[in-house]
């Protein structure tokens, strides 16, 4: 996690370890592979990637790109400290944090603090939420604060309320059937990572590129479109899907499509007093569709730990003829919120799922959009993006079919 | 004994580096420390009508607030490389006149970090706002001698040439972005003041603390044991730390100032853009005949900054006509300064591009046209190299890479869909060294104490040092114990220009010889048992060591070639260096693991270079638009190709007694250009204008 983005009160009831508190008596074995091999260079950098391989080290993934992806160094070049996580990763974790990390991790407990000019609270039943919201209705909610923490650290703002919804458990939980997904609004994407993996392409693709482990680890699904992005990562991925928003206040509940929750530019249809509570996905087909295909791209300036400059995500099912029985093709980075191409998509149902089809709507595709010039990338580029990436989806789906029919 | 130098030594440094424990400039715990904030200037160019600080004054914690109305006085410092030396004339807060956007206007002390900013915030400034200078294009450009360089009939020798080539080439603004932000704790005790500051040069700091306050060298003290990358941005004081010492003063009270990620993109550097037109001229069978290369470039007009990107152009290769030609502009942009190679890097960006374009109009490998033109001795100087086995790294590499296989054609090969390229680009960056001192002690129970200033900014001093001392004296290196960065030890030089090494190993190789001579000893075994007999507490000897006349007659140069292969999918405009070899000659390897990781992180910053660095203004207030690590792209370990790093050649002993070279520059130079070659291979189209970002692939 990045203690730049984590508010004080976040942190009540939670051990902290830091780059000092990680040898035990002797070093760790992640230290001694970083020391031995180079992995350390001007060393700026090195307590973050230390405690990016400490996490990795226990959870069996250290081995993986992912492990350091959230980690800059300007000096080594990176691989000498891909070389010392190899390294590190032949010593199994045999020892007294891999034991606790055996234990249950404690539950979070109430908190409610206060000082002249701020309140924060941490309520732990999804009642007492809205119990505080009656009191304080434009009190800001946080859950991973990895948005909001930018705002409190580098835009110096301050809010005089804030509840945390991170000791809530009605928030906390995904359900699943054999029909549907029901995400709570505060579990972090990490745990959808893992929990939900292969239920939903789009949304694997797209979490694998969600700027990097340590933000996926506090960040979540509610906080992703509670702050309407344009660039959100995550909005497109679940327009796709035709998710749907479970809101929910003391006066009662509503569930409304996504789509319609996005209202502007960062406004969303949330009202005073309400909560994002939770996403809800379908997990089937479109009635006489045989086949579906999604995918999601996004596309940034650098690898990893970017945001987009046009972010993608497509779903469509196909009969038993390959005629295009449901299309969603929605977008971010194009518009003022995260948005569909619904003219696009009406125009290929009832289509041959073919690159005649596609070649047909891309130039359609192309102006559907009006999206800005800035520093990301130009108004011309996104819009070939649009396009592009439809094609690029087409190509790659037909592909992977072709492989498995033959 | 075996050999310690060449072979591969981990870091001294490591241990402290991975448990949190080495300390960097911010970090030093002093009691009663309080801190700085600055406030930079909103506009680009004008003047401050009116500055209003009343409400920060009287904020909670707050102990001064100082303006060009109320600066405290420092002395105007000689500012000549020798005596002292500023990042920018000006002096901080000197009037009203407002040169670049985030220009410091304002500097305000509290109690905490927080009574500090928040204060900060509170100061309202009144301008009179004139329409600054903000693009090459507008730049009022300076009388510089118009033609620098002139060999032969310069341009006008082409009438005969089969071939020419002739392009724009330019380079995009670009920041240090170092992972530890600059920052500085000025304590002073009754005259005398102690300095925390990463400083790249510590005696040159020392003495121009010393000429701002008018206090003697010696009352000064730089303590600057690890320093987080700097990359040629900390090599003198800047502003915000000429305020800090001098602020710190009045208010009789340790001082602290960080300054902020926003801020450092306008108060300490970074590389000019460039613009260079290239004119290659050679006949069918690839001989040069002549070289043209004109240079625009900008400075702040705070300070007058010259990027003389045709540095290298005489040295790459022969013609009998060259032409160098430089022009000096003045933009309302933040003062630029050294970055990696600072001249070497750009002018070989366009220098092995255009070599690029004019092998594929001739239809020849773009090595051997490099090989057809070697030098065999600096063309202006007319010395000869010392060594070049410039020939052996074309050689391996392509053997490395499989250069000689690849298919000829742009656009002929295709991997999963996308584009691949190959491209290589040849490499050099002049061997320099300076006098430095050393201190060594011997003990008797063999452990040996290497004191110098000189200081070790991420780059391997400290275990350089080691490994010299370990090799001299026959101990092994765990023995050596290292101290640097700190003006209390002897001179130990520049940590810029690649020559660290090669300044500081010369000098503790002399005086660990001189106190085994003082133990009248061949060993350092027989020196500690002489020690032990005598009572002795240890064997000391101070040694200098300085580049000698072999300068007048010698060029010292290193040299290199990167071969590197890109997959582009044309469909989005990605572009993914996916492959990279870089053989180098630099003389003597020191520490294998160490010299391999420089050039390792040369290439990546040449790889962000071409891709993605680029730090944008805004077209009206002037300030940049990229201010953070979150928006000026820098590649992550995902845009990391595999990088296979080889060294050929050998010790370069006329150079100096080891014939070390260094290697902290050479190897980002014709990096970008390999890029863009590669890029060319791929897709059939030459980029010149870096980077070479998507949108500019899609257009």
């Amino acid at each position: 996690m990045n203690s730049c983005l984590i508010p004080l009160g976040a942190i009540a009831g939670r051990q902290i370890l830091t780059v000092e508190g990680v040898a035990n008596g002797s070093l760790h074995p992640v230290q001694t592979a970083m020391a031995k091999l180079g992995g350390s260079q001007c060393g700026y950098c090195t307590p973050g990637f230390i405690m990016s391989l400490f996490a990795a080290y226990y959870d069996g993934t250290i081995e993986s790109d992912e492990a350091i992806e959230g980690n800059l160094c300007r000096c080594t070049g990176y691989l000498p400290i891909r070389q010392a996580a190899k390294e590190a990763a032949q010593t199994p974790p045999v020892d007294h944090f891999a034991e606790a990390l055996g234990h249950a991790t404690p539950e979070l407990t109430a908190i409610a603090y206060q000082s002249e000019a701020q309140q924060f609270y941490r309520p732990t039943s999804l009642r007492d939420v809205l119990t505080l919201l009656q009191q304080y209705p434009n009190a800001t909610l946080v859950a991973g604060a990895t948005d909001l923490g930018l705002e409190l650290s580098w835009h110096r703002q301050v809010y005089p309320v804030m509840i945390s919804l991170e000791a809530v458990p009605e928030l906390k939980t995904i359900e699943q059937t054999s029909d549907w997904v029901e995400i709570g609004a505060a579990v972090p994407l990490s745990q959808i990572e893992t929990q939900l993996h292969g239920v939903f392409p789009a949304m694997d693709e797209m979490l694998h590129w969600f700027a990097a482990r340590q933000v996926r680890n506090r960040a979540t699904l509610g906080g992703n479109i509670g702050t309407a992005s344009p660039i959100g990562d995550m909005p497109p991925v679940l327009l796709a899907l035709d998710a749907r928003v479970r809101l929910a206040s003391a006066a009662g509940e509503r569930v409304i499509a996504l789509a319609d929750f996005f209202k502007g530019y960062r406004v969303t249809d949330l009202q005073a007093g309400e909560v994002i509570a939770s996403i809800q996905i379908l997990k089937g087909m479109t009635p006489g569709a045989t086949r579906r295909l999604s995918q999601s791209y996004k596309i940034g300036k650098r690898g990893t730990d970017d945001i987009s400059i046009v972010a993608a995500a497509y779903v469509v099912d196909l009969d038993q003829q390959n005629r295009i029985v449901h299309a969603r093709l929605a977008y971010g980075g194009v518009a003022a919120t995260p948005i569909r191409a619904i003219a696009v998509e009406q125009a290929i149902v009832g289509q041959t799922w073919d690159l005649p089809t596609i070649q047909r709507v891309k130039p359609m595709l192309h102006e559907t959009f009006t999206p800005l010039d800035d520093l990301r990338g130009s108004a011309d580029y996104r819009k070939r993006l649009v396009a592009n990436l439809f094609e690029k989806f087409f190509v790659e789906t037909s592909a992977a079919h072709a492989e498995v029919s033959a | 004994m075996k050999r310690v130098m060449g072979t591969s030594v981990s870091r001294k440094d490591g241990f402290a580096k991975v448990t949190g424990q080495a300390t960097y400039t911010a970090e030093h715990p002093l009691p009663g420390l309080v801190h700085g904030y600055l406030v930079t200037s909103a506009i680009a160019k004008g003047r401050i009508k009116s500055i209003s600080t009343q409400k920060a004054e009287q904020a909670p914690g707050v102990l001064a607030v100082v303006t060009h109305k109320n600066r405290p006085k420092v002395f105007t410092p000689a500012n000549d490389f020798r005596n002292s030396k500023l990042n920018e004339a000006r002096l901080p807060l000197s009037d009203d006149q407002i040169h670049y956007g985030g220009q410091i206007v304002a500097f305000v002390v509290a109690h905490t970090l927080e009574q500090a900013r928040d204060a900060a915030h509170l100061i309202t400034v009144e301008y009179d706002i004139q329409t600054p200078l903000l693009e090459a294009q507008q730049a009022i450009y300076e009388a510089l001698p118009d033609v620098k360089f002139n060999k032969g009939n310069g341009a006008t020798g082409t009438t005969e040439a089969a071939i020419t080539v002739e392009a724009t080439y330019t380079t995009a603004k670009e920041l240090h972005a170092a992972m530890e932000p600059h920052a500085i704790i000025a304590h002073w005790q009754a005259d005398s003041l102690t300095i925390y500051e990463g400083s790249q040069w510590v005696m040159l700091h020392q003495r121009t603390y010393a000429e701002l306050f008018g206090i003697p060298s010696e009352k000064v003290r730089l303590v600057t044991p690890y320093i987080g990358g700097a990359f040629g941005s900390k090599c003198f004081p800047w502003s915000y730390s000429i305020l800090c010492a001098a602020v710190a003063r009045e208010i009789k009270r340790p001082l602290k100032l960080s300054v902020t990620r926003r801020q450092l993109t306008t108060n300490t550097g970074h590389r000019a853009a460039t613009e260079q037109t290239l004119r290659l001229a050679a006949m069918q069978d690839g001989k040069l005949i002549a070289i043209s290369h004109a240079v625009k470039t900008y400075t702040s007009p705070a300070d007058r900054f010259i990027v003389d990107c045709t540095a290298t152009t005489p040295v790459m290769y022969a013609a009998p006509n060259i032409r160098l030609q430089q022009k000096l502009g003045v933009l309302n942009v933040a003062t630029p300064t050294y970055m990696r190679a600072p001249s070497e890097n750009p002018g070989m960006w366009a220098l092995e591009s255009a070599m690029d374009e004019l092998a594929w109009k001739l239809n020849i490998d773009p090595i051997d046209l490099r090989l057809d033109n070697e030098t065999r001795a600096h063309q202006r100087s007319g010395l000869p190299f010392s060594a070049k086995h410039f020939a052996e790294c074309l050689r391996v590499g392509a053997e490395k890479f499989g250069w000689r296989d690849r298919p000829k054609q742009p656009r002929s090969l295709i991997h999963n869909g996308q584009l691949l390229g190959w491209g290589m680009a040849a490499a050099t960056f002049p061997a320099m060294r300076g006098n430095t001192t050393v201190k060594v002690r011997l003990l008797p129970d063999g452990t040996v104490h290497v004191l110098t200033a000189g200081n070790d900014m991420g780059t391997g001093a400290y275990t350089m040092v080691a490994i010299t001392a370990a090799e001299a004296l026959g101990v092994p290196v765990e023995k050596v114990k290292v101290e640097l960065g700190d003006s209390l030890f002897p001179d130990g030089g520049l940590a810029g220009g690649s020559q660290m090494t090669a300044s500081l190993a010369p000098a503790v190789l002399k005086a660990c010889e001189e106190v085994l001579q003082k133990a009248n000893c061949t060993t350092a075994n027989d020196a500690c048992a002489a020690l032990k007999q005598s009572g002795r507490a240890a064997f000391e000897a101070i040694a200098t060591s300085a580049p000698g006349e072999d300068a007048q007659k010698w060029a010292f140069q290193s040299w290199g070639a990167h071969f590197c292969e890109v997959a582009v999918d044309e469909a989005i405009g990605r572009i993914r260096v996916t492959r990279w070899v870089s053989v180098m000659d630099i003389g003597r390897v020191m520490n294998a693991k160490a010299a391999a990781s420089q050039v390792r992180g040369s290439v990546i910053m040449g790889i962000g270079e071409a891709l993605m660095e680029e730090c944008q203004l805004d077209p009206n207030s002037g300030y940049p638009v990229v201010y953070d690590l979150a928006t000026y792209h820098y590649p992550t370990h995902a845009d990391t190709p595999r990088i296979d790093v080889t060294f050929v050649g050998q010790p370069d002993l006329t150079f100096n007694p080891l014939g070390v070279r260094g290697v902290g520059e050479v190897g980002i130079t014709g990096v970008a250009a390999a890029v863009a070659n590669a890029i060319y291979h791929a897709t059939g189209k030459r980029f010149r204008n870096l980077p070479i970002t998507p949108d500019k692939l899609m257009a």
